[in-house]
């Protein structure tokens, strides 16, 4: 009986349920939890199938396939009133009784298994956690008397006490005889005796305590110092101590008198830490070293080509790509596809004969480029014959009196200019073995050393700051002659190699800027001679080698700038004028620099359109023009030279040149292309002036001087027979270069058919001339009627040839398995969003249905509830009638009785 | 009272004055002023006036020309030029008798009315006097201006009062000094034209034009035109008609009323003047510039404001056959009159042909050309040969052609075969002979249809394949492939300029500047350089 008490006390315990979330899902979880899972019997009539209107195979059956709308019904009204319906009915109490014993809820424990586990539960509950590790309660393990456990804390007790004091706790003493009125420790009687009798007020303890505890905390940090201060004093004591203990020992390692190392020792220490010397490739044989170079040119030549036919690198992999179907097996490796890329060159150009073409040129490059090859390599013989040269010099100076020779000669100037002319050549063949060196190795050494030479026989500064713009430059270069100033930018460029500084590049970009800048303006001027034009034109060379695309820009914006004047020139006048000096030589200088032959250049097209333009424009007003113009149709030969590209306004006006030396008829409209016009004031600018035949006949045909011919000022008369015949010469050879190279053009006929008409009709008086003149003449004649043989070959497109379909190698997955359901991509966000949604759809579903089911099921309980009110209240009702019908008997047959009694 | 004498007087003589002379004289001329204006008395002030104002000094005639104005406004202001009776016109014995039968205040008007005349005489002699001070030209010519306002609101009649009556007199001064034979009067002209804005002006200076032409043309005909006509188009060439009766409502003088049906408010009459001004100019024998210019005005100033546009056809014809720029500029007109006119040109197309010249890529028509002749060729009703003709044609004048026409006439041609599939054996031969032992198609043939393109190929497409310019290359690579479904846009290569060609490559991003790999010798000394032979270089 009384352990029953016990068991009630323990497990049964009445709980205050405020309705709060968690105890609802508590037991509801519970319900859950305990939920029997006998076995339905399946009844064939409960069963309701789904009935699938397609079997597919391999396909999962559904689980919903069938169901037992009946059996799942009833499941739910009954957890409905396990969990609802309690709820509901205890809905207006705010306390609930829970019997918490144990086994109490389980109805399949018998009472007495119930009890015993009550019990096995009681005795779990006796064993802390912690005691599950004692192996034995009583014994404690010791280290010469202290408790293990407490050693292992490992703490310096008498640091740990300071911090801990500090905090404000209050001593063990006080507190056992103050806390809760001292009633732990019982006060002896004869403290209460020694000390006043009378009890002490609330306020002067606690200004005891707090006086006892400064007062303690003093003694603790008076007693730290005194701990210090031994310690340093005997630490200071220790020094001094000590070194009367090992100063014996020192003396002796001190190097005193190590022995003085001699030159053997120092030979073998060198030895010892030298670097050894790391295997190095073996040196090229010179074979090996032109096969490189000649790899590298045909590599550059290779690229040039794809470049003139206007094919990009990009562009080309494209077509490579899509020029077929590329299987499975292709390794990518590029191996079939040279073939492929072929084709569709062909294909583009509507023609087998240009691959012909291709290859012939390629091999004429290359058989050039051999020949430059053994060229190249006697002139680098030439110039270590040069350097050799060059070394004695050097070591000549040395000597004074070669010194005080130097400046004799200085005095006087025409050796002087002797002198530089023969240093320019020299140094010119120096920069290109230079050139040759650095493009394999670039070595700044070399030209260091140079300029060192150099420097000794001129006065000149050794470095130079880098211009920073025009200005700048032309106040270092300014004043000095053409050779000094040639061997200054050599300077700066030295000073300022890029490999030298981090900034060194951006610093000769803007050298190279002002160069281009100088160039036109020295060519303006009427001194300059054509070996520091080269010299320039070398410099500016290497500097764009080093930074082709800044090269190209201020090029670009230089042409584009001329070009813009010379528009504008061109509206003032109403007619075109020919562009001064600077701007045909820039011309020229974009052919040095750039690769004319390309197809599509940043450069050189505007360029090209330019001079296009001018040629276009520019009718002939005097011999100047002529000049000019034929530099220009020289130049455009230069530029097409390689891609053969044909240029309209070229052989137009070189037409035009030859109407100018043509005898007029009268009243014969001669159809000349503007801006040359059948009529006019000009049109006899080339016809020969003299009347004597044989003073015209023997007049020698010489080439021109560029710079005097094209220049401004009219330093020379030209209007002379002797500039009309070299003129006429140079227009016949021109047009015969020009034949030469669109011989393989479809319309090479019609091109040249008013030339060739002139020609035959001989409208040039040509027996006037000298005879190389007239044999021109023939050899051009003969040249452009041989043109005519060719048969045309009608036009006919490219057959289509049908598109291939597009194949696709099969899909081959890794690791494929039939019949696992591949697995979607879990980790991706789409994925997983929408899983997400879709859970959230369902559970949202769901919950509604469950919510609409409950209100269903609590109508009906209501509904139950007041049926049964009523049938109550009905009975009740009811039963009174029948009670007051009975006393109303009862009564009325007392009252008959009485009158029957009476 | 005397009539101003013809000879200048002392003071005012041809040479150089000083500045105190002149100071003087300007004195005299507002004392004059004064004394005219303040009494009947001193009415010879204004002969006076009329003397100074002949003066070669520019200071001294603008000082004059200012009082004049002045003095006349304030007459009209008062209508005192206003008389009765028509002003005599006899001679100048039968005028003294009328005079003397006239009331005196009539014979005051009548003479004040005579020194009217002389006064607007003195102006327009002003106009064209002083060429080198324009100041003084525009003065004389607003005044004269402002006069005919004044005369117009005050006319010198009575009866003009009620009906609509324009004061012509001024105009006929005017208009015969602008259109001068020897001064150039162009800057006076522009001044003139914001008169030319007014209904009224515009209309009675057409009439004047018209009157003037034809008196010169009927003086002699072997006179150098070249000013004249300079002039006269830059009259008319500023001449802007109203499109629509209703918008003739800006007069300068006195507007008709509306029951008054003057000629001048119907349109049908303004167009009638323009059309004799415009025809009768076109008569002269116009020096080239203008006559190019009237070309590229005609169809857009002049066509729409005749009467009979169709009257231009004789112009125009003689224009187209006279060949050059003028064919191509009066093959606008004449567009206009076949397309709108139903004007039936024989061998509009092989004239057309003919037109196709190497000059034609040059000349600074090149784009209105094109316009017109991708209009002319739009129709697909043409016959095959026909096209074949213009489309080889221009393909081998292409051969000759500049990159900013090439980037025009590339597409052009293609466009033509797109219009007509038939032409397209020329770039695609499928029957008949695969090779030809030369080119088929006669270049000197002038008639389209025995020039034999059709058994042609358009070579030189393929030729311009490897044109230096590759814009102008890959355009020609048309050939080589089917024609699109579209035709290509011409429209916008029509102006091109070198410029903009430029433009293109030069305001691309610059990505790579391939560099010549070969080291130069030099800036001339390369071992295959053709250079050396022709030039040597010190």
């Amino acid at each position: 009986m009384q352990y029953k008490r016990v068991e009630s006390c323990q497990y049964c315990s009445i709980h205050i349920m405020a309705k709060s979330k968690k105890n609802k899902r508590n037991l509801s979880d519970k319900i859950r939890r305990n939920r029997t899972t006998q076995e339905v019997k399946n009844n064939p009539f409960e069963i309701r199938i789904n009935r699938q209107k397609q079997h597919i195979l391999g396909k999962k059956i559904s689980k919903h396939s069938k169901g037992l709308p009946g059996v799942s019904r009833s499941k739910a009204i009954k957890k409905r009133k396990d969990t609802l319906l309690k709820e509901y009915q205890q809905r207006h109490k705010s306390n609930k009784f829970i019997d918490k014993r144990f086994g109490e809820n389980d109805p399949t424990l018998s009472v007495e298994e119930k009890m015993m586990q009550r019990f096995a539960f009681e005795r779990q509950r006796g064993h802390s956690k912690e005691a599950i590790y004692q192996l034995n309660e009583e014994e404690e393990l010791t280290h010469y008397g202290q408790s293990l456990a407490d050693v292992e804390k490992f703490e310096d007790t008498q640091l740990a006490s300071d911090d801990e004091d500090e905090d404000g706790n209050l001593g063990a003493k006080y507190v056992a005889e103050e806390h809760f009125g001292g009633f732990l420790t019982k006060k002896k009687a004869g403290d209460t005796k020694e000390e006043d009798t009378k009890p002490k007020s609330r306020q002067e303890i606690l200004d005891e305590v707090i006086a006892n505890s400064k007062k303690d905390k003093y003694d603790r940090q008076h007693q730290k110092e005194d701990l210090v201060n031994l310690t340093e004093k005997l630490d200071k004591d220790w020094s001094a101590v000590s070194g009367l203990i090992f100063c014996s020992k020192r003396d002796k390692s001190t190097p005193k008198d190590r022995p003085k190392a001699d030159d053997y020792d120092i030979a073998v220490r060198e030895l010892m830490f030298d670097v050894k010397a790391k295997a190095t490739d073996r040196m090229k044989t010179p074979e090996e070293i032109a096969r490189d170079e000649k790899e590298r040119l045909d590599k550059l030549e290779q690229d040039r080509q794809r470049r003139m036919l206007g094919i990009t690198e990009g562009e080309e992999q494209e077509a490579r790509r899509r020029a077929g179907h590329q299987s499975a097996d292709d390794l990518n490796d590029g191996y079939a596809l040279d073939a492929i890329s072929k084709t569709t060159l062909s294909y583009k150009d509507g023609k087998a004969i240009n691959m012909d073409i291709f290859g012939a040129r390629i091999k004429k490059r290359q058989s050039r480029r051999s020949e430059n090859e053994d060229q190249d390599d006697d002139s680098i013989g030439d110039d270590e014959e040069d350097d050799g040269n060059e070394e004695d010099d050097s070591d000549g100076e040395g000597d004074n009196e070669e010194q005080e020779q130097d400046e004799d000669e200085d005095d006087d100037d025409d050796d002087e200019i002797e002198d530089n002319h023969s240093d320019l050549e020299s140094e010119n063949a120096e920069s290109e073995d230079e050139e040759e060196t650095s493009s394999r190795k670039p070595s700044i050494s070399k030209e260091m050393m140079q300029a060192i030479q150099k420097s000794a026989k001129e006065e000149l500064p050794y470095t130079f700051k880098a211009p920073e713009n025009y200005e700048e430059f032309m106040d270092v270069v300014g004043g000095q002659s053409h050779i000094n100033q040639l061997l200054i930018i050599e300077r700066i460029r030295t000073c300022h190699h890029p490999s030298l500084a981090e900034g060194n590049k951006d610093k000769l970009d803007t050298l190279l800027a002002i160069l281009f800048q100088y160039f036109g303006e020295v060519v303006n001027q009427d001194s300059v001679r054509m070996e520091f034009l080269d010299g320039l034109t070398k410099h500016i060379y290497e500097l764009t080698q080093q930074s082709s695309l800044h090269a190209g820009k201020c090029m670009q914006t230089l042409i584009v700038d001329r070009h813009q004047r010379f528009t504008e020139e061109t509206d003032r006048r109403g007619r075109g004028v020919f562009p001064s000096m600077d701007t045909l030589m820039y011309f020229r200088l974009v052919g040095v620099l750039f690769s004319t032959s390309d197809f599509r250049h940043s450069v050189v097209t505007p360029t090209m359109l330019f001079m296009g333009q001018i040629l276009s424009q520019c009718p002939v007003r005097t011999c100047r023009d002529v000049a000019s113009s034929l530099f220009l149709c020289n130049l455009f030969l230069k530029y097409v030279r390689l891609s053969k590209r044909y240029v309209p306004e070229v052989i137009s006006y070189l037409r035009g040149l030859m109407f100018l030396a043509m005898d007029k008829e009268l009243g014969h409209v001669y159809d000349v292309i503007p801006p040359f016009k059948p009529v006019g004031r000009h049109i006899d600018v080339l016809r020969l002036q003299s009347n004597s035949n044989t003073v015209t006949r023997n007049i020698k045909v010489k080439p021109q001087c560029i710079l005097e011919v094209l220049s401004q000022a009219e330093a020379r008369e030209l209007e002379t027979d002797e500039f009309r015949c070299w003129a006429l010469s140079t227009t016949l050879s021109l047009l015969s270069e020009f034949a030469k190279l669109y011989q393989g053009l479809t319309c090479a006929k019609e091109i040249f058919a008013p030339i060739r008409g002139w020609l035959e009709a001989e409208g040039i008086p040509i027996k006037r001339y000298p005879d190389n003149i007239q044999g021109l003449h023939e050899s051009l004649l003969k040249q452009v009627t041989s043109l005519s043989d060719q048969p045309k070959i009608c036009l006919q497109r490219e057959k289509k040839r049908p598109r291939p379909l597009q194949m696709f190698d099969p899909k081959i997955e890794e690791d494929y398995d039939p019949i696992r359901k591949k697995k979607k991509d879990v980790g991706s966000a789409k994925n997983e969003k929408q899983r997400l949604l879709h859970n959230y759809k369902r559970e949202m579903k769901g919950a509604i249905r469950e919510i609409r089911k409950d209100a269903q099921f609590l109508a009906r309980e209501k509904l139950n509830e007041q049926i049964e009110r009523d049938l109550e209240r009905k009975e009740k009702v009811k039963r009174i009638h029948q009670l007051l019908a009975g006393q109303e008997g009862d009564y009325q047959a007392t009252k008959r009785g009485r009158i029957n009694l009476k | 009272m005397a009539a101003p004498k013809e000879e200048r007087s002392q003071h005012v003589g041809s040479q150089k004055m000083t500045k105190d002379q002149r100071k003087a004289v300007i004195n005299d001329i507002k004392e004059h002023e004064k004394l005219f204006l303040e009494s009947r008395g001193h009415s010879n002030s204004l002969v006076e006036l009329l003397e100074i104002v002949q003066s070669d000094d520019k200071s001294i005639t603008a000082a004059a020309v200012k009082s004049l104005h002045k003095i006349f406004s304030h007459l009209f202001s008062k209508d005192a030029l206003t008389s009765a009776k028509a002003k005599p016109t006899s001679k100048k014995g039968d005028s003294e008798r009328e005079d003397a039968s006239m009331k005196p205040e009539d014979q005051y008007k009548a003479w004040l009315q005579d020194r009217y005349h002389d006064c607007l005489r003195c102006l327009a002699r002003g106009m064209e006097n002083f060429s080198e001070a324009p100041a003084v030209q525009e003065l004389c010519l607003c005044s004269l201006m402002k006069l005919l306002q004044a005369e117009s609101n005050h006319p010198l009649r009575t009866k003009e009062l009620q009906g609509y009556v324009f004061p012509v007199s001024v105009l006929s001064h005017v208009v015969p000094k602008l259109l001068s034979k020897d001064l150039d009067m162009k800057d006076l002209i522009s001044r003139f034209q914001e008169y030319l804005e007014y209904d009224d002006i515009r209309f009675h200076v057409l009439i004047q034009v018209r009157l003037q032409l034809a008196k010169v043309a009927k003086e002699d005909a072997k006179q150098d035109l070249a000013t004249l006509c300079n002039n006269t188009f830059a009259l008319l060439e500023h001449v802007t008609m109203p499109t629509a009766e209703e918008d003739i409502n800006n007069f300068m003088c006195r507007a008709p009323q509306d029951d008054d049906e003057a000629k001048i408010m119907s349109l049908k009459e303004h167009r009638r003047h323009f059309s004799d001004a415009w025809l009768i100019f076109l008569g002269l024998t116009l020096p080239p510039a203008i006559y190019k210019k009237t070309l590229v005005i005609l169809h857009e100033a002049v066509m729409p404001h005749l009467t009979n546009p169709l009257l231009l056809t004789d112009f125009l014809t003689i224009s187209y056959s006279i060949g050059g720029a003028i064919s191509l500029l009066a093959l606008n007109g004449l567009f206009i009159l076949i397309t709108k006119h139903n004007l039936e040109y024989p061998e509009f197309y092989k004239k057309l042909y003919a037109l196709f010249e190497p000059s034609i890529f040059h000349v600074k028509y090149r784009a209105r050309f094109f316009h017109l002749a991708n209009l002319f060729l739009s129709s697909t009703y043409l016959p095959a040969y026909l096209v074949a003709a213009f489309a080889k044609r221009l393909s081998r004048l292409a051969l000759t052609a500049p990159p900013t026409a090439l980037t025009l006439v590339i597409p052009f041609v293609g466009n033509l075969l797109h219009r007509h599939p038939s032409c397209q054996v020329m770039v695609h031969k499928t029957n008949g002979p695969s090779e030809l032992e030369d080119d088929p198609y006669i270049m000197a043939e002038t008639d389209p249809a025995k020039c034999r393109a059709m058994d042609s190929s358009l070579w030189e497409m393929q030729t311009l394949k490897s044109h230096y310019h590759p814009g102008v290359a890959t355009a020609a690579a048309w050939i080589d492939r089917p024609l699109p479904k579209e035709e290509w846009d011409v429209s916008e290569y029509l102006e091109l300029s070198t410029a903009e060609m430029i433009g293109w490559v030069a305001n691309k991003k610059m990505r790579t500047a391939p560099i010549e790999f070969e080291p130069p010798k030099g800036l001339f000394g390369e071992k295959d350089d053709t250079f050396a032979e022709f030039w040597t270089y010190d």
